[in-house]
């Protein structure tokens, strides 16, 4: 392979990373910042984490989703 | 309503106070002749302080309900509530003090609709969180 040709492909390896990395990166945070929805088995299961969080302050919202 | 609600709570408090030692329970059921599970909308309160639990018989807003009487000295001036059978689209705020054995204790302040109780948490907010915007 000859000297230009190791230059091209570097600059294309730059380009590739310039255009598609900050978006690829923005995918990651996303999805491991994506929140979760567990089925909540009981009031108690609601007391048990409130108990758990003593020293917080804390925000109960009783919401439907529309 | 309940949208519009948790909208303002995820960008005028959580975002507002990111720093604020919180905790918040976003409790969902079915309340609306549309809701269903498939309709929760994960990108309204994305703050890692919040946990999202699905309650499906509605357990949380039946629990709640008849204990709304005790409750009164701590409801928001702008709140309606007319004594239902399931508390929704509703707010209860608590001290960091609080412990769930019977009922959980250190209420601060409590309101239905959320939006309408809006002053009422911005104003506890500022007090409880000033430093930590």
């Amino acid at each position: 392979m000859s000297n230009r040709h190791r230059r091209l492909g570097a600059v294309a390896v730059l380009v590739a990373m310039t255009a598609w990395g900050p978006s690829l990166a923005h995918s990651y945070t996303v999805a491991t910042a994506a929140p979760k929805l567990a089925d909540l088995r009981g009031v108690d299961d609601l007391k048990t984490q409130f108990n758990q969080d003593q020293g917080k302050i804390r925000l109960v919202l009783l919401v439907s989703p529309t | 309503m309940c949208v519009a609600g948790t909208r303002w709570v995820q960008t005028e408090l959580l975002q507002k106070y990111p720093a604020a030692h919180l905790r918040v329970y976003a409790v969902w059921f079915n309340m609306m002749p549309n809701d269903s599970r498939a309709k929760w909308p994960p990108a309204l309160l994305t703050d890692s302080r919040v946990i999202h639990r699905w309650d499906e018989p509605k357990a949380v807003g039946t629990w709640y309900a008849p204990r709304t009487l005790t409750m009164r000295p701590q409801l928001t001036p702008d709140s309606k509530w007319g004594d239902g059978e399931i508390l929704w689209d509703a707010f209860l705020l608590y001290g960091s003090d609080g412990r769930w054995d019977d009922a959980p204790t250190d209420l601060l302040h409590w309101g239905r609709t959320i939006v309408a109780g809006r002053e009422t948490l911005k104003t506890d907010f500022e007090k409880l969180f000033s430093s930590k915007r």
